[in-house]
């Protein structure tokens, strides 16, 4: 019986012994919330290295545009290269995660820059996560060795795709009216530039002495089309940047103005101005088919396709002052959209088709503001002395336009669809009437 | 034939009570499923164009090449020293211990070499080892869920407030520990960055499991629990997984004892932190 009885006890101990993990296993899960956080901008160290054919920093210069694309999102936060303890990471060596965690960065983007045997730039990159230690891209670019910028703003759009979950925006570029000269005999050229208003360029436009206004850029971006002012007309013309080749739209009687691509291509709506009344014409781009959408003698200008190409926003002042109305593509079931004091102008629609964009002036000054599409919910984002019109971002979430102070030159600016962030874009001269193209292919 | 007695016929049930409890216990919580993970993205190649006056793009982008991936390493229990790494969040003074002899360090998850230890410009620690977990990529664990329309955001700078939310546990023993769970929480609402101005990202809620051992070291975890295949929750939850990583050691130890040892799992509630902000 003793026997028996210490036989059992050393069996009982044995059996505790093993089921404890399983008794702590056993524990339940214990759940909270965190529901407070720090809302700032994502600090990320970019750290891409190397050099082009003549042995010049490219890698460095890579860095810097990636680092103010990042920045002028609003949603990160470059870590200056001065600080790093590692330099020079090695895109093919995982990174020493100590030394980026001491400088606070939450992510690291590390990659090599260099010409190939065929002359081509390549460009290899990673994404990497510092705390969870995690690498959660990594690419390989290339291209002819004057597109490096092209290649920084796509390594820019990869990260801020991975950390948002939004497209990006950063291989794009804005057409727009650089104009020069004093006030009174300014001077109009079609331009075009990188969003972050480096590369900028003039385009050759018909005739002589001609003012270009209101270029818009076609879906594919390959064309664009614009008015052209001269002392004695007004026309369309479509810009084909792939040829260089230009066409006047048709013969129309009249002024032409305010053209605008639909999301398809096949059409363009614009504006005519005959006998005292303008009104809103579309044009079938395969056909030259022309057909009058508005009617009547009032202003209607500034047409605007939806995404889908089924709704019309326009300008009228059919109702006293200009406002903004909805019609169908085909002309019908117009109605009015802006009813707040002031007048409301330029409205575009946004690349999802869930806001406009606006122009409002009232008490004075000028504002650019959004609304739903179908009119609720107009906030103003930006008010000034003189700014006019938006144009969209192809992810929908920052808004270019120009302003102008008294007695000053045009310039471009840049909104974030909140408010949050707002600043200049950096093209030196007087700028205005710009248009973003969608995502470069 | 002698008889048995009264405390055998106990003891005998007493232990068959204890293996029956262990058995369900584990049939309730089977241990985390593997996956390997996934080589970088295939991009295909563009066709070249002509320039005009402006600079249309030449632009190419091919496949990197794979990076060769090592077997997946199964979990070991190897106790990791504690390093003193510079965090933000400072807590109680406590002494700690001198960290023992680097052990061998097992095979780089991403394929990548080490680098060669060099003397660094400024004193820093030993390099730490790769934290033995199971393989794990967000992206390979994604399921379907659209996200939702845009909320316009005020201005705001960053924020620190601390409310914490009370505990749920599972049984009465985790009553008590409903206000200790808050001390966790707290320091997590310091360590987790978000974004409200995305849109989708308000209404945002990843779930993160981990467990913590009393050094301060996340011993099983983290992971994304409530996964979606939307691409703004998974950059939701990369935020919320960095703040349990950056939060070891330093911020995870001094914590009340009944949160060590045991599965924890986190809601990181950005529909709560982005509310009039």
């Amino acid at each position: 019986m003793r026997l028996m009885n210490k036989i059992l006890a050393a069996v009982s101990g044995a059996l505790l012994l093993l089921c404890a993990p399983a008794f702590a296993y056993a524990q339940g899960e214990l759940t909270g919330t965190v529901d407070q956080g720090n809302i700032q901008p994502l600090p990320i160290a970019i750290a891409i290295g190397g050099n082009d054919a003549s042995g010049g920093d490219l890698g460095n210069k890579i860095s810097k545009v990636v680092m103010n694309d990042l920045e002028s999102s609003g949603y990160f936060a470059p870590i200056n290269p001065a600080a790093f303890i590692q330099q020079n990471p090695d895109v093919a060596v995982q990174p020493e995660f100590a030394a980026w965690k001491t400088i606070n960065a939450q992510y690291l983007s590390n990659g090599r820059a260099f010409v190939d045997a065929d002359g081509r730039l390549q460009v290899d990159f990673r994404l990497w996560d510092i705390f969870s230690q995690n690498q959660l891209l990594g690419q390989s670019l290339t291209a002819t060795p004057e597109n490096w910028r092209r290649i920084a703003h796509k390594i820019a759009d990869a990260i801020y795709e991975k950390l948002t979950g939004q497209e990006g925006y950063f291989d794009t570029r804005i057409v727009f009216v650089a104009e020069s000269g004093y006030k009174t005999a300014r001077v109009k050229h079609l331009a075009i530039m990188d969003q972050d208003g480096a590369n900028p360029s003039y385009l050759p436009v018909a005739g002589n002495n001609t003012k270009v206004m209101t270029p818009r850029f076609s879906a594919d971006s390959q064309e664009i089309a614009y008015m052209a002012l001269t002392a004695d007309s007004a026309r369309i013309y479509i810009y084909n940047l792939e040829t260089g080749r230009q066409e006047a739209v048709g013969q129309i009687k009249g002024m032409a103005f305010a053209p605008r691509f639909s999301p398809d291509g096949s059409k363009l709506a614009f504006s005519v101005s005959q006998g005292g009344a303008t009104n809103i014409y579309v044009m079938d781009l395969r056909t030259r088919g022309l057909t009058k959408l508005t009617s009547g003698g009032a202003i209607n200008t500034s047409p605007s396709f939806s995404a889908d190409g089924g709704t019309i926003a326009f300008t009228s002042d059919r109702g006293g002052s200009p406002q903004i109305y909805l019609m169908n593509a085909n002309g019908g079931n117009v109605r009015r959209i802006t009813f707040g004091g002031g007048s409301y102008s330029t409205p575009v629609f946004s690349p999802k088709g869930d806001m406009i964009a606006f122009t409002k002036q009232s008490g004075g000054r000028f504002s650019i503001g959004v609304m739903d599409a179908g009119g609720g919910n107009a906030k103003l984002l930006t008010s000034s002395y003189l700014e006019e019109g938006p144009t969209w971002a192809p992810n929908g979430r920052y808004i270019m336009f120009f302003r102008e102070s008294q007695g000053g030159n045009p310039s471009l600016w840049m909104v974030e669809v909140t408010g949050r962030v707002e600043r200049a874009v950096p093209y030196p001269g007087g700028a205005s009437d710009p248009a973003w193209s969608p995502r470069l292919k | 034939m002698k008889k048995f007695g009264p405390s055998f016929i106990v003891s005998l049930l007493l232990h068959a009570g204890l293996i029956l409890l262990a058995f369900i216990s584990l049939q309730l919580n089977p241990p985390p499923v593997k996956v390997a993970s996934v080589p970088v993205t295939v991009i295909s190649d563009m066709p070249s164009r002509q320039m005009a006056e402006a600079p249309v793009d030449e632009l190419a982008v091919k496949t990197p090449e794979p990076i060769p991936q090592p077997e997946p390493v199964p979990p070991q229990p190897v106790p990791t020293p504690p390093q003193p790494v510079p965090e933000p969040i400072k807590p109680a003074a406590k002494p700690t211990p001198a960290p023992p002899k680097p052990a061998p360090t097992p095979p780089d998850k991403n394929g990548l070499k080490k680098p060669d230890p060099t003397p660094a410009k400024k004193p820093t620690p030993a390099k730490p080892e790769p934290k033995a977990k199971p393989q794990d990529d967000l992206l390979s664990r994604l399921a379907a869920t659209p996200s939702q329309a845009p909320t316009r955001r005020a201005p705001s700078a960053s924020t620190q407030k601390t409310t914490g939310q009370s505990a749920v546990g599972s049984g009465p023993a985790d009553a008590g520990l409903k206000t200790e769970m808050n001390a966790l929480t707290q320091r997590l609402n310091k360590l987790w960055l978000l974004n409200c101005d995305v849109p989708g990202s308000q209404d945002v809620a990843p779930e993160i499991r981990f467990t913590l051992s009393p050094n301060g070291r996340v011993t099983d975890g983290p992971e994304w629990v409530n996964k979606r295949n939307d691409p703004v929750w998974q950059a939701g939850a990369n935020l919320a997984l960095a703040a349990v990583n950056k939060g070891q050691p330093n911020a995870f130890i001094d914590l009340p004892d009944g949160l060590y040892n045991r599965p924890l799992k986190i809601i990181f509630d950005a529909r709560k932190a982005c509310q009039g902000r």
